[in-house]
């Protein structure tokens, strides 16, 4: 009798202790390709292949959220620190791109950065499963009869302007040490502390800017600002 | 006593059993939403075409059936979901057979909404969202061949594109002097449907071309009622829609609406009554997302499926009467 209860104590532990085991068996996980959004600016990145739980991007937004398991975050972020557009690791400054909506990036907390061609992409994880990738949109710089334009990153402008021009300065929240890797080795000139950029002109007579050209960029290293110069040659 | 004894240890075996075998369920075996809640085994479906489509899989694992409208990138997958929404009607005991029946629609270039948003930023220094109304006034219009009717020389455009953009200009600007409509880039709210009339007719009068739209706002079965009243082209304005490849329209969506699209389906009401072959209204529409000169369906064209309840009212409005 004493024996018959213990046993039944004893399959009511385990039965249990099963259920506990159960519950504590981590989420489905399914290998998924990781890229990163591009835009017409822009071609995306292929990143590599991760177990991700769930991937969240809305249709309006260039921001990519990774679930992963607990525990599983720097294996997801190790693939962005591979990857051959790493620009570094450094804290999201106070710019133009988080002045109206963050789209969910922390400012003034660490991430990882990715650039191609002064296009930028931040990283950044946060709470034990979550990765945000948000593409940065551009701002276009314009000559005074919008005949010219370049696109930069509006994390490159420290804040709003009403206008964007030419030739005018403007406060960006990087070093030169940090602008200098957003672009290729190609493109920077150290001595000058200039970068070649992409430009689009109307051609005479036409709508759109269907002309493609290059121009620079110059840094101030004193004021922390830059300027675009208005001068470009057409491609 | 002894009979007491047993009978108890047997409840708790049971019991203990039970436990278990619910937990093991729990990590493994809840099965998908949408084929739990029909009883539906999506693999005893058969197609005719492309039966070995990966697209099964997707439809089994992601969908569910709160959305009042999808729209469908394969021809496959369309099928597929009209037998799954068919099944879950509630009094179609199986369906075991799906595939294309007729496909008519009128032609017309499906514009990409993002793309033109950049161009319009790049001209005209407009940050713009959540502009799919009017881009989908512009591809219905295109359809209708008013289009080729308003001046090329008009701010000075020489190519199609050159049009499309100023006239994206132009309804923007028409749009936002109505009804609170915002295009802001963060969180648009994007075009009011009590406003699509008054835009699109002073667009085409600025032009000296009066246009009649006449609108409808249609609930329940709308397979049916959109069937009844299509004229085409339409703009549909759907607010709780589904896309296959962009997931949740949040603030709903506007389609233009070309043709339509037959799906046959065998069913059975009943394990003993014989199977019978059926057909679900779906429709071609242009979504505003995709473009592609090959005018193929899942490029330049998607189907949209209406599912069998609806939660919030469709607008339908034609362009010409």
């Amino acid at each position: 009798m004493k024996n018959m209860k213990k046993i039944i104590f004893a399959m009511f532990i385990v039965a249990l202790m099963m259920s506990a085991l159960c519950a504590c068996i981590p989420e489905k996980t399914q290998e998924e390709i990781i890229s990163l959004k591009g835009n017409y600016e822009v071609s995306g990145i292929n990143i590599g292949r991760y177990k991700i739980v769930s991937i969240n991007q809305q249709i309006n937004s260039s921001s990519c959220i990774y679930e992963v398991r607990p525990g599983e975050q720097e294996g997801l972020l190790n693939l962005f620190r591979n990857n051959e557009y790493f620009a570094g690791e450094f804290e999201v400054p106070s710019c133009l791109a988080f002045e109206i909506n963050s789209q969910g990036i922390f400012v003034g907390k660490k991430a990882i950065w990715l650039a191609k061609e002064g296009n930028l992409w931040v990283v950044q994880s946060y709470g034990q499963k979550r990765v945000n990738a948000l593409l940065i949109d551009y701002e276009y710089i314009r000559n005074e009869e919008n005949t010219l334009i370049a696109g930069v990153s509006k994390a490159l402008l420290s804040s709003s302007s009403d206008s964007y021009n030419f030739g005018k300065d403007y406060a960006t929240p990087f070093s030169w040490s940090q602008l200098k890797n957003f672009y290729s080795q190609a493109r920077v000139n150290e001595e000058e502390k200039s970068i070649l950029v992409d430009c689009q002109f109307q051609k005479e007579g036409e709508f759109l800017f269907n002309g493609k050209g290059i121009t620079k960029l110059l840094f101030d290293e004193i004021n922390k600002t830059f300027r675009v110069s208005a001068d470009y040659s057409a491609m | 006593m002894k009979n007491t004894m047993k009978k108890s240890s047997i409840l708790a075996i049971c019991i203990s059993l039970a436990i278990v075998l619910f937990a093991v369920l729990l990590v493994v075996g809840i099965p998908s939403i949408s084929s739990s809640d029909s009883g539906f085994d999506i693999n005893t479906l058969s197609s005719t075409t492309e039966a070995n489509s990966p697209d099964t899989n997707l439809l089994s694992d992601n969908y569910n059936f709160d959305k009042d409208a999808y729209i469908m990138e394969s021809e496959f997958a369309a099928c597929t979901l009209a037998a799954l929404i068919f099944k879950n009607k509630g009094n179609v005991y199986t369906v075991s057979e799906m595939e294309p029946g007729s496909c008519s629609h009128i032609f017309a270039d499906n514009l990409r909404q993002s793309y033109y948003n950049n161009l319009l930023k790049a001209k005209y220094g407009i940050e713009a969202n959540g502009t799919c109304s009017l881009i989908a006034m512009i591809i219905a219009s295109d359809a209708l061949g008013i289009n080729d009717k308003i001046d090329l020389s008009w701010a000075n455009c020489k190519t199609e594109e050159d049009r499309n953009v100023a006239m994206l200009k132009e309804l923007y600007d028409i749009a936002i002097k109505y009804g609170g409509n915002d295009y802001n880039v963060n969180s648009p709210r994007g075009t009011y449907p009590d406003t699509f009339s008054t835009i699109i007719s002073e667009f085409y009068s600025n032009h000296g071309y009066n246009i009649n739209v006449n609108d409808k706002t249609l609930k329940n079965d709308l397979r049916k009622n959109v069937e009844a009243s299509r004229h085409e082209p339409n703009l549909l304005f759907i607010y709780n829609i589904y896309s296959q490849v962009y997931g949740d329209m949040d603030g709903g969506h506007t389609v233009v609406l070309l043709g339509s699209y037959k799906i046959r389906l065998k069913y059975k009401n009943s394990v003993l009554l014989p199977s019978h072959w059926g057909t679900f209204n779906a429709f071609i529409i242009c979504d505003g997302w995709n473009n592609s000169s090959d005018g193929e369906i899942g490029e330049n064209y998607q189907i949209l499926i209406f599912n069998t309840n609806v939660k919030e009212s469709v607008y339908l409005f034609d362009l010409l009467r």
